[in-house]
């Protein structure tokens, strides 16, 4: 049934479908999946959002009494301002987008490491990945690789279904500007090169194919880099947040090969399913614990569940807080959602004692309605 | 083969030509769309079309970058966000 349309002056606020709102402790944040930003706002606005959603400017003020009537003016005027909704007549046909999260592949993305004593049968991992539907590969090179050799690891995914391949290189002399450019023109599958131990920080601008590269004075010697969370790679689109309702965004159908030859979850993690050499890829992933940390939602990890982020992080399940405890937060990661700022542990340990710091930086007054802490 | 498009025997009169201004890969990909297309009055505009536009799909089909980090090694942002 359609109902009656509603009279200009009932108007109310509807939030565009691709920007979500998702409540953390302290503050909130608009999740724009399509513009692929996260913008802070004051959990009072989280709260007008949802749970007066739908509601016309007058009802919401009246629902505060009018102690509010300027703040919630000046909300509205952010929104639009920041174009995360509309005003319109007949909201509800404005659905929801469907989160629902599918994927036709049984591996999505994968982790090859390579050191000086790895010892790879490159045709066959690729070939394996293949048969699973791999479509991302990320190969971590933590040891400086000849070009020769680089070449023929790359030649080996030439004609696969991969879509994608990140190359993590160390650096060396003979990595210039120019071989870079050189193996990204040569291997079109590879989107992104990340240079480590390199002598200075320098990103290259992007090449015509959209690759990027970049130089990096970080040293990524092993596996134990890994797991670092830092906004550098929070991911807002509409893949990882839906995936992030129902499943682990770093473990979710993912397959690592460690620089041994064992195939784990992550090469981070001590379980291994098998050496690559001996056991087919598809024998390791039925391996029924294989896919168990696959589920491992955000709204599950302590802490984590409370952070306004936890939709777009994309989370670490080898590094945590508490190793015993599967559900504890990324060690790696120093966000107080409770306090909303990020911190050095010395720093967070310093400031437990404290009072919480008020929410200068926000953009709009926090918490200023009523129920809301 | 007798549902072939691209033998010669089975393109429809008004396509004549088509094909040859085809490259050879364009040739050899496109049957199935021409196949599903050929009875239509737009067929050549639409087949032609879908022909122009595949290096801009491809593109973007065959070589996106994942979207999300694989692995998560570096502990400072390239280009740090403000959140």
């Amino acid at each position: 049934m359609t109902s009656e349309p509603r009279a200009p002056a009932e108007r109310v606020f509807t939030l565009f479908a691709s920007c979500i709102p998702v409540r953390g402790a302290r503050r909130s944040v608009i999740c724009d999946l399509q513009r692929q930003s996260t913008q802070p706002i004051p959990n009072g606005l989280y709260e007008i959002l949802t749970m007066h959603a739908g509601k016309a400017v007058a009802e919401i003020k009246n629902v505060y009494d009018h102690q509010y009537d300027e703040e919630i003016d000046e909300y509205f005027e952010f929104l639009l301002g920041h174009e995360f909704g509309f005003w319109c007549a007949d909201p509800e046909r404005f659905p929801a987008l469907d989160l629902t999260w599918e994927a036709p592949e049984r591996i999505t993305n994968a982790i090859l490491d390579v050191d000086r004593h790895s010892d790879h049968d490159y045709e066959k991992i690729f070939s394996e990945l293949d048969d699973l539907g791999c479509k991302a590969l990320e190969l971590r090179c933590f040891e400086p690789v000849p070009l020769p050799e680089l070449r023929r690891i790359l030649s080996a995914a030439r004609h696969g279904r991969l879509r994608s391949i990140d190359l993590l290189a160390a650096y060396a002399p003979e990595l210039t500007q120019e071989a870079l450019e050189s193996l990204a023109s040569e291997y079109r599958r590879i989107s992104n090169i990340a240079v480590h131990s390199s002598p200075e920080d320098r990103a290259l601008p992007p090449y015509r194919t959209g690759v990027t590269a970049a130089y990096r004075r970080e040293v990524v010697d092993s596996p134990r880099c890994c797991g670092q969370i830092h906004p550098g790679y929070f991911v807002t689109n509409i893949e990882t947040f839906a995936e992030a309702q129902k499943h682990n965004t770093c473990l979710n159908r993912k397959l690592a090969i460690d620089a041994r030859g064992e195939i784990k979850n992550c090469p981070s993690m001590a379980r291994s399913f098998g050496n690559a050499r001996q056991v087919p890829l598809h024998s390791a992933l039925a391996h029924r614990d294989f896919a168990a940390l696959w589920a491992i939602n955000k709204d599950q990890i302590a802490i984590c569940k409370d952070c306004e982020f936890r939709y777009v992080c994309t989370d670490c399940r080898a590094y945590l807080a508490d190793a015993a405890d599967l559900y504890s937060k990324p060690s790696k990661c120093t966000y107080d959602p409770y306090t909303a700022e990020w911190q050095t542990p010395a720093e967070r340990q310093t400031q437990a004692a404290a009072p919480a710091p008020g929410d200068a930086a926000l953009p709009l007054p926090a918490g200023i309605l009523k129920g809301v802490s | 083969m007798a549902d072939d498009p691209t033998d010669p025997d089975d393109r429809p009169a008004g396509n004549a030509g088509l094909f040859e201004r085809l490259s050879p890969e364009g040739r050899r990909l496109v049957p199935v769309t021409f196949r599903s297309l050929h009875t239509s009055k737009t067929a050549e505009a639409t087949f032609l079309r879908l022909v122009e536009s595949r290096p801009y799909r491809a593109k973007g089909y065959a070589c996106s970058p994942f979207r999300k980090p694989i692995s998560k090694c570096f502990g400072t942002p390239a280009g740090e966000d403000d959140v």
